[in-house]
């Protein structure tokens, strides 16, 4: 007989049972949702995350833990617990085998969003993942004591644009009480959006930094007459006497772990360099045990939704013994039987895991604007890939596995059953 | 056409169904066959359709050694050559009456051939539906809202399309009502004998008996020892 009847007569008999098959299809559909939807969000991640810095030898901070002075330098998340003496900075930047450097000062916010005080050098070689310096959307780069460059997130946000000026607080909290308002910062330029912790920057000159903290020494806002006005620091000599890290790229990247080793063993100051490749993926593995996890869980749902696609073909098995007799008597193998079962069980799966990609593709479309605003993931754009095509296939191979069961019975009832219409 | 030879079958060794040192149908030949419940009537008619393997003993059908075919072999023979009706629930209920008549045709490219002869499939369907007695306006009902009477007659289109050689029938009357049994088992030995169609029929109801060309009692054909649990 021919494969067309068999699986004619597999739809028809799904259809006539649409309830439960609709039912069967839908678990397996919302598990499969589930399943993509948390790689789509993990590789996602993965991608963001590891894209984040580039081009960077080597992290410098005061020495703590390597994923800490990662968090702070270039995440932008948490504090040093330390700082890095500018002469420290000065000495290492020295060294023969350094080609450039970027100074970080943390410390002070805007609006929740975090200032970073540096030099024209984080615009000249501060590159994210693919490689790409950070590009202007507006204006330039900085280059007076209270000028401002802010990230795309920032800008989009708050609603900033070139010319408006700013005024920074001091602390990092998103509500400060504490506002360096005599001193205001004119925006000059606004990044292009790079999907990483710099879209949520707001960046000023390290000497900019220095000049709001005139008068803060005791750590409290400056009162009558150390309050002072832009035109009086202006004529200050600004120097920093520390910053929070600083990173290097060097001349040839051979000298990386010799260049590390030695300034990990810096006799003046405890400090630490890490290699940003090696940190990340330490901070990934970290990070990527609760994506493990919820992987895992995801996995373990389209198992149960596969088990109930089993459950529905075995309960079936009783009223059809019926059907299966009828089959027999017009001259199916009992291996027609068999097949008939499993390719059942195979339809079910693939429309099961064909209206989950839908979903997917779906909420995709939908979501991904959303996650991006809210979170920095990008989750990427809809679109049916190899590991959606893989997942479909295993979902499939194993319904027709499970399948097996329900078949084997089905197959040795239809021998032993003779020409007798069971009931 | 039918011919048997010391076939003994038993579904658990310690207990003979069927032991029967001979019998044997002419061709064309319309038997009535008949037994008391459980007395293996339709063990027998499994045999003799291919789906159940004798103990022992030599079962030829149409000449061919149906006991000692290989299994595929034999499913592919029932399919040729054999027409089946049961008792009742006859149909696939999400088939069509069409499909439902047409479905030994599907299994048996033999059988789609003869039923094509000299007109094509569902006139061929139309015509052994009507020459049943069903009524042509309801042929396109699905099968779900049909009387057990003209299930049984789908049915019994269905053993005949494509001009088996032997029809197989267990007790397909036994869900009518007396008038309509031999309303129905005449017009299918009516059609059986235009292509002289053998028919094995089971039944209880010995009233049929006389519309056959002969009448074997199972028990008297069957030798085995009756072990009675007490
Ligand atoms: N699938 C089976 N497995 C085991 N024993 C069976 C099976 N089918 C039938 N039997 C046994 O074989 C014997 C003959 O059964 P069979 O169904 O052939 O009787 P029958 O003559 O057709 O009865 P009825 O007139 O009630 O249909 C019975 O004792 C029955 O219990
Ligand atoms: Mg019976």
């Amino acid at each position: 007989m021919s494969w067309s009847t068999l699986f004619h007569i597999a739809w028809k008999s799904i259809i006539n049972r649409r309830v439960t098959t609709m039912l069967t299809v839908a678990a397996i559909a919302v598990s499969v949702t589930l399943f993509l939807g948390v790689e789509k969000i993990r590789s996602g991640a993965q991608a963001g995350f590891s894209s984040t810095v580039s081009g960077t030898d080597l992290i410098v901070g005061a020495r703590s833990g390597a994923i800490n002075l990662l968090l702070y330098a270039v995440f932008r998340i948490g504090d040093a617990t330390n700082n890095v003496t500018w002469e420290s900075y000065l000495d290492i930047t020295s060294r023969n085998d350094v080609a450039w450097a970027i100074p970080i000062s943390l410390g002070d916010s805007h609006r929740g969003f975090r200032v970073m005080g540096t030099t024209q050098a984080y615009f000249e070689h501060y590159r994210t993942g693919d490689k790409k310096l950070l590009g202007f959307s507006q204006g330039r780069q900085f280059g007076a004591l209270f000028e401002t460059v802010i990230g795309a997130d920032v800008a989009r946000e708050l609603g900033y644009a070139v010319d408006q000026k700013i005024v920074i607080a001091h602390g990092i909290g998103a509500v400060s009480f504490a506002k360096h308002d005599n001193l205001p910062f004119t925006i000059v330029g606004v990044l292009e959006r790079t999907g990483t912790p710099v879209d949520r920057t707001v960046h000023v000159t390290l000497a900019g930094i220095e000049a709001i903290h005139v008068g803060w020494e005791g750590g409290a806002a400056p009162r009558g007459k150390a309050r002072i006005g832009a035109d009086a620091v202006a004529e200050l000599e600004l120097q920093p006497t520390s910053i929070t890290a600083f990173l290097l790229g060097l001349k040839t990247r051979i000298g990386v772990l010799t260049a590390q080793r030695e300034i990990n063993r810096y006799a003046d100051e405890p400090m630490m360099a890490i290699i940003p490749g090696v940190a990340l993926t330490q901070l990934w593995s970290v990070v990527g045990v609760a994506d493990t996890a919820l992987t895992a869980i995801a996995a373990f749902v389209i198992l149960t939704g596969l088990f109930g696609l089993m459950t529905n073909i075995l309960s079936s098995l009783h009223e059809r013994r019926r059907e299966m007799a009828i089959l027999r008597s017009v001259g199916a193998r009992a291996s027609h039987i068999f097949i008939l079962l499993v390719s059942e069980a195979i339809m079910l799966a693939t429309a099961g895991s064909m209206v989950g990609i839908l979903l997917v593709q779906a909420v995709i479309a939908v979501a991904a604007p959303q996650i991006v605003k809210a979170t920095g993931v990008f989750i990427g754009s809809p679109g049916v890939t190899h590991f959606d095509l893989g997942t479909v296939l295993g979902v499939v191979f194993i319904a027709a596995l499970l399948a097996l069961v329900p078949a084997w019975g089905a197959y040795r009832h239809s021998l032993s059953d003779g020409l007798t219409v069971r009931m | 056409m039918v011919s048997l030879q010391n076939l003994t079958f038993a579904w658990d060794a310690n207990v003979p169904v069927l032991n029967i040192p001979a019998f044997q149908m002419e061709p064309g030949e319309r038997v009535f066959l008949h037994g008391a419940s459980g007395s293996g009537k339709s063990t027998f008619l499994g045999i003799l359709g291919g789906v159940l393997r004798p103990t022992s003993g030599e079962v030829c059908v149409l000449g061919e050694p149906l006991g000692g075919m290989r299994a595929h072999k034999a499913d592919r023979f029932r399919a040729d050559h054999l027409g089946i009706i049961f008792q009742m629930f006859n149909l696939l209920p999400y088939l069509s009456i069409l499909e439902n008549v047409l479905l030994p045709c599907r299994f048996s490219t033999l059988r789609a051939a003869h039923a094509r002869e000299s007109r094509d499939l569902a006139d061929e369907a139309d015509r052994l539906l009507s020459a049943l007695g069903l009524p042509r306006d309801i042929t396109h009902r699905p099968v779900t809202a049909l009387s057990v009477g003209q299930q049984q007659r789908v049915a019994a289109a269905r053993a005949l399309i494509g001009r088996p050689a032997l029809i197989i029938a267990d007790e397909p009357t036994s869900a009518l009502d007396t008038d309509l049994r031999s309303d129905f088992v005449h017009l299918l030995l009516q059609e059986c004998e235009l292509n002289e169609t053998g028919v094995l029929f089971v039944s209880h109801d010995k009233s049929l008996s006389p519309l056959f060309d002969r009448t074997v009692e199972l028990e008297s054909i069957n030798h085995i020892v009756r072990r009675e649990v007490s």
